[in-house]
Parts: C-alpha cells; sequence; structure tokens
C-alpha cells in the first residue's frame, strides 16, 4: 500500500502532464487550421498545372521523344523510395503507418528482384527503417518547413531527387506520404513521381474540364516538347509541395488526436487516484482512532 | 472582357477582369485579347500589364517566369513569384543580384546551380526594368 505522500506525489505528476498533453493539443489545432489555409491556397496553383499538363499530354501521341521525366530511363532496375514522415513524435499511430507503408513497398520491390534506395524526409522515418533497412538509406532530410513550410523546401527536395535522376541513380520514382482525411483519419498514400503518370482525378480533387476545351486545337509555344520540358520539373516541385502540406496537416492531425486522449487518460488517472488517496486517508483516520480507543481501553 | 488569374504556387496572387493583358512570353511580349485562340506558353521574367480598356493599365506586376494558358476566355498566369513594382526598390534588387552572383558561385549540384543562374537572369531583368520603368 503506497503511502500517502507518494500517492499526492504521483497525482502532482500526472497533473503536469496532463497540462502539457493539453498545451501540446491546443498547438496542433492552431497548426493544423495554418496547414489547412496553406492547402487550400496552394490549390488553384496545382489545378491549374495539372490541367495544363492534361492538355499538353494529349499531345503526347504526336510527340517523337517524351522528355525523360516522363518517358523514364528505359529500365525498371532501381526504384527510389521517397518516404515523408514527421521529425517528432508523440503523434499517434502516424509515422508508424507510413514506416508500415513502406517496408511493404520495400519487401514487394525486393521481391520483385529490383534495388531499392530509400530518401526519407523527416527523421521519424530514418529512426524507424534503419534497424531492418539501414543499407538502403540514402539520405535524410530533417528539420524541413521551420518554421513555415514554403515552397523552397519543396523545390529543394525536388532538386535533390531529379539530381540523382539525372545522374542514372534510379530508374523509377515512388513517394510516400500521408493523405489527409481529417484530424481523426490520415492515409498513408503511395504515388509514382518518375516516369511521370497523369495523376488520378481524385487525387488532385480537380473535376473534369468540360468537353469544349478538351477539343481545342492549342497554340504551344514555344513548341510542346519544349513546354513538357519546363513542365515536367515544376509539377514535381507542386507534387512534392502537395505531399509536404498533406503530410504536415496529417501530422498535426494525428498529434492532436493522440494528445487529446492523452490529456482524458491523465484526467481518469486523476479521478482513481484520488479515489485512492481519500480511501487510503479514511482508512489511516479509522486506524488512528481505533489506536486511541483501544488505548483508552486499555487503561 | 474576360477572366483571369494570376496563381503562385503558395497563393492566389490576383484575380479579376481585364481587357488585354501583355506579358512576357516565350516568343516576345504578347498581348492577350478576349476570345484569343487557345495558347499555351511559357513566361520569361518581366511585366505582366492588365489593361482594364483599350489605354488604361490597371495594374502592373513583376514575375519571375513560369506558364501562361489561355482557354475559353480563361487567362491563367502560373508564376513562380509575384511582386509589385513599388517592392522593386534599388537595395532590394541590388541586394538579390547579390544573392544570386553569390549562389552561382557556391552552387555545388547541377540543380543549384541552374537555380541560381535563373536567379541571376531574374535579378538582371529587374535592373534592366528599373532603369527603363523608372521605378
Amino acid at each position: 500500500m503506497p503511502s500517502l505522500k507518494d500517492l499526492r506525489d504521483r497525482k502532482k505528476s500526472v497533473e503536469s502532464t496532463r497540462k502539457i498533453t493539453s498545451a501540446m493539443k491546443m498547438v496542433s489545432a492552431a497548426k493544423l487550421r495554418r496547414a489547412q489555409d496553406q492547402a487550400v491556397a496552394a490549390r488553384p496553383f496545382a489545378v491549374a498545372m495539372s490541367s495544363l499538363l492534361q492538355n499538353l499530354m494529349k499531345e503526347k501521341a504526336q510527340l517523337d521523344s517524351a522528355p525523360m521525366l516522363m518517358a523514364g530511363t528505359g529500365k525498371d532496375q532501381t526504384v527510389l523510395l521517397v518516404l515523408m514522415t514527421s521529425d517528432r513524435g508523440l503523434c499517434g499511430g502516424f509515422n508508424t503507418g507510413l514506416v508500415r507503408e513502406a517496408k511493404n513497398h520495400i519487401k514487394r520491390f525486393i521481391e520483385e528482384g529490383k534495388h531499392v534506395k530509400v530518401l526519407c524526409i523527416g527523421r521519424k522515418g530514418k529512426d524507424l527503417l534503419k534497424r531492418e533497412y539501414a543499407a538502403t538509406i540514402i539520405d535524410t532530410v530533417t528539420e524541413i518547413g521551420k518554421p513555415k513550410l514554403s515552397f523552397a523546401d519543396a523545390r529543394d527536395i525536388a532538386g535533390k531527387i531529379s539530381d540523382l535522376f539525372f545522374h542514372g541513380a534510379f530508374d523509377r520514382c515512388v513517394l510516400i506520404y500521408s493523405r489527409f482525411k481529417s484530424a481523426m483519419t490520415q492515409i498513408p498514400t503511395a504515388t509514382q513521381l518518375i516516369p511521370f503518370e497523369a495523376l488520378s482525378l481524385e487525387e488532385v480533387e480537380v473535376t473534369p474540364s468540360s468537353g469544349a476545351d478538351t477539343q481545342a486545337l492549342f497554340i504551344y509555344e514555344p513548341d510542346e516538347a519544349t513546354l513538357l520540358e519546363a513542365l515536367l520539373p515544376k509539377n514535381l516541385e507542386v507534387q512534392i509541395y502537395r505531399a509536404l502540406l498533406e503530410t504536415f496537416a496529417s501530422e498535426q492531425g494525428a498529434r492532436m488526436t493522440a494528445m487529446d486522449s492523452a490529456t482524458r487518460n491523465a484526467g481518469d488517472m486523476i479521478k482513481r487516484l484520488d479515489l485512492t488517496y481519500n480511501r487510503a486517508r479514511q482508512a489511516y483516520i479509522t486506524k488512528e482512532l481505533i489506536e486511541i480507543i483501544s488505548g483508552a481501553e486499555a487503561l | 472582357m474576360f477572366t483571369y488569374e494570376i496563381v503562385s504556387p503558395e497563393s492566389l496572387a490576383s484575380r479579376g477582369k481585364a481587357k488585354m493583358i501583355v506579358l512576357s512570353a516565350a516568343e516576345g511580349r504578347l498581348g492577350l485579347l478576349e476570345n484569343h485562340a487557345p495558347i499555351v506558353s511559357t513566361l520569361d521574367p518581366g511585366i505582366v500589364s492588365i489593361y482594364s480598356d483599350a489605354n488604361t493599365i490597371n495594374a502592373e506586376l513583376f514575375v519571375s517566369g513560369g506558364f501562361v494558358s489561355m482557354i475559353d476566355n480563361m487567362c491563367s498566369i502560373l508564376v513562380d513569384e509575384v511582386l509589385t513594382l513599388t517592392e522593386l526598390t534599388h537595395d532590394y534588387v541590388e541586394n538579390r543580384f547579390k544573392r544570386a552572383e553569390d549562389a552561382v558561385l557556391l552552387a555545388q549540384t547541377a540543380h543549384d546551380k541552374v537555380q541560381a543562374r535563373k536567379q541571376c537572369k531574374i535579378s538582371q531583368v529587374m535592373r534592366a526594368l528599373r532603369s527603363t520603368h523608372q521605378i
């Protein structure tokens, strides 16, 4: 039976934990709001970009040679996995879910006899992967988006990836990020970046453009091939930016939910401790009374 | 009149109606009027002028390059960066030019070099615009 002092100390410590978790929850909620605003602001560009690309892709058939980013290297031997996670923990199953998705992919690629390389965006990805797949991790980028996520961050990552690609370090690039559905639900999602595939409409949330303009004959300046050559790297940046925003929003959502339940659990624990403490105090008083009474009786 | 929007990756910079838009496209200055044939073009660093009628410039913005497309009287201008002309002060442009020059020297990877040269070109255009537009 713990002493009254032990119980009091324990309650105090749980109370301060509750204070911390509830503060973290509020910070995450504020960050989530900001991330959502950013995602909304980034949407018009992504939508305009994907409709431009879709129009150009239709011309692709007439092109003799598609750019490398679209056609690929002609091989499919080495796969680069870009894994986006958070830098910090305390966000429930967020990172574990992403890493599990990554591990499934790595396993599958290895079974197919492919060579796998991993680029970790976020410290947690590296920490969780290095036990099993330390040899596959080629680089880790941390502290992205501090203090605020900007397009320049995405540009740096995209630059890293395309440098690797044009040096022949890999043939295919798959991105694993967390799709933000709600503060409660985040979906680990894999999408292929290189060679470029037309985005599924559901992912970009674009309604298909009306039939009229898809029939239109375009004037291309300078010409289709040059335009594609310029658009595809930009599109890579945009996709990475979007994924970074979604992953960041997901992280905050996951942390908010995790901290909310931690706060609630701390509350329950305090209630239980209160009960035990009061009971122990009562027992102590009763014991003292009995001692006094029996002492008086013995006289 | 037709609708235009200028968007950067981080935000929607401007949206509205215009009589004419003049911008620096791949093959030189390009004027877009209502009912222009569908067009897609790359954009060079330069000024985008938005005309509210034939002779009145409603707004002038500096853009650092990107793409323009016009379909069904909807003009989308996708740019990396948008600045108002008042933002192009002497100090700003010279600082930027200095930074870009340093970046060219420091660049390690191919991507960094390309980016740094692009920045150099942008600040050169800014410099030239400052003298021609008397900002």
